[in-house]
């Protein structure tokens, strides 16, 4: 294996990770191993310790409060939870025009299920819903839950959740957050966007491993929420009846300890190096791969906007997705995504279901001369290839 | 002499734990004991403290008001609940 300069699958999971993760990883399976919050124990205080401070770091990085933060095993968990946890029978549920199947899968499940309605908010031709035109629908639609992501997983563009989350405020409409883009890499304050439910995977922006996430409440989320998973929790064990106290009530089952080890490390690694360099980085990177790509001919940008994203960029040109994703790998040793990422809906939108795009997604350890190395390899390809 | 033992109990563990880091961070005596399953069903993890700073943690965890279940005084193996 090489050493991740040209993985531009980031948007998919990030890599390389800081080695304050590996690190991390490490000293836990190797050196405490105790199971969180069922003994008391040294090694389970280490572990109960350990969950104590993700709660506390993630609630500093995105906003809430740390007796409020719920670990889940990742983003499509927190979101299932969400939505089937925040929706009462028979609710209106309003979606965006990007989501990604970890929403809409659950939301078609689950509407049959519980006679939901559902919607799809409005938004401009590269799915950024439009605030004016979303508070004129949602007057017309009678919502009572509102779910977007917060940066496309196809194209990086962000949905304004400030303005979006002031709408739902003002109209007593829950607001859930995919963040499973963005999240880590852009601003996110869920006080400060009046969101309701911010639902994270760990293994992306956050940096943290694979089986890793949270599900963030708002105090009114808390209040209302209904747990998805039900059994131990090693707290009120006299009781077979789930606890009714956060976190417990929602976490049921051994957690991802060592994962939490290692997403802890990932987001305190955020919290030294701040979000706003992040941000600025990946924002970098996407106007580099935007110039060079412009550069191409044959080559069309999904995407090319100014405002809030992420470095994930798609294009599509003369070949299929999937030969331009082959070849760069075979040829260039170049990892990116190619398709319909699992977002159908997003595609629909975009103009670009079935055959979707390639996903070109640089991450904030690789050096801006990887974008035009990539560049290059594309450039060849569509040169060489008839 | 040493101050006598005083325990307090919890919802939660996420709770007692920051109950034992709010007083460490007053510069308090604090540490995280297991408790018997008689005295508490719950988080199985007690904060101990010294009896004679009790009013002071009372004071530093008034925002954890809500979620604590008990007080008491260690006696040996035993734990006595604490009046009020």
């Amino acid at each position: 294996m090489d050493d991740g300069r040209l993985y531009f699958d980031n948007a998919a999971t990030s890599f390389p990770k800081p080695v304050q993760v590996y690190e991390a990883l490490d000293a836990y399976v190797r050196g405490v191993g105790g199971t969180a919050g069922r003994s008391a124990h040294e090694r389970a205080q280490a572990g109960s310790r350990l969950l104590f401070e993700l709660r506390e770091a993630l609630a500093e990085l995105c906003g809430g409060a740390d007796d409020r933060v719920v670990l889940t095993k990742n983003a499509t968990e927190a979101i299932n939870l969400a939505l089937s946890g925040l929706a009462r029978p028979g609710a209106t549920i309003v979606h965006g025009p990007l989501e990604h199947n970890a929403v809409m899968r659950p939301l078609t499940h689950l509407a049959q299920r519980h006679g939901w309605t559902t919607a799809q908010a409005p938004g401009d031709a590269l799915g950024r819903i439009e605030p004016t035109a979303l508070d004129a629908f949602l007057a017309q639609t009678n919502a009572d839950v509102l779910i977007t992501l917060y940066a496309s997983n196809v194209h990086g563009l962000a949905q304004d959740l400030a303005a979006i989350g002031e709408i739902c405020a003002r109209r007593e409409i829950i607001f859930i957050v995919d963040g499973a883009q963005g999240g880590g890499l852009l601003p996110l304050d869920m006080d400060a966007m009046r969101i309701d439910a911010l639902c994270l995977t760990g293994h992306k922006g956050l940096l943290g491993p694979t089986g890793t996430g949270a599900l963030l409440l708002s105090e009114r989320g808390a209040e209302r929420i209904q747990p998805l998973l039900l059994g131990g929790t090693g707290s009120a064990s006299d009781k077979e009846a789930m606890p009714d106290f956060l976190p417990d009530r929602l976490e049921a089952g051994t957690p991802n300890t060592h994962g939490a080890a290692g997403l802890l490390a990932g987001v305190q690694y955020l919290l030294e190096e701040t979000i706003e360099v992040a941000a600025r980085y990946e924002a970098e990177l996407r106007a580099r791969m935007i110039e060079r790509m412009r550069a191409l001919k044959g080559v069309t940008i999904i995407g090319d906007a100014a405002g809030p994203a992420t470095a994930t960029l798609g294009i599509t040109s003369r070949l299929a997705p999937s030969d331009m994703a082959f070849l760069l790998s075979e040829k260039y040793g170049v990892a990116v995504r190619a398709g319909l990422q699992c977002a159908p809906r997003a595609h629909r939108t975009l103009g670009t279901f079935p055959d979707g795009t390639v996903r070109l997604a640089p991450g904030l350890f690789t050096p801006p001369s990887a974008v035009d190395e990539v560049a290059d390899a594309i450039g060849d390809i569509l040169r060489t290839q008839r | 002499m040493t101050s006598p033992a005083c325990a307090l109990t919890f919802l939660s563990v996420h709770d007692v734990i920051k109950a034992e880091k709010l007083a460490l961070a007053a510069g308090l005596r604090a540490r995280l004991i297991p408790v018997p399953k008689q005295i508490s069903p719950e988080c199985g993890m007690a904060l101990q403290i010294d009896c004679e700073r009790l009013s002071k943690i009372e004071e530093l965890l008034a925002p954890l008001q809500a979620r604590r279940v008990g007080s008491f005084r260690i006696a040996g193996a035993a734990f006595e609940p604490l009046e009020g």
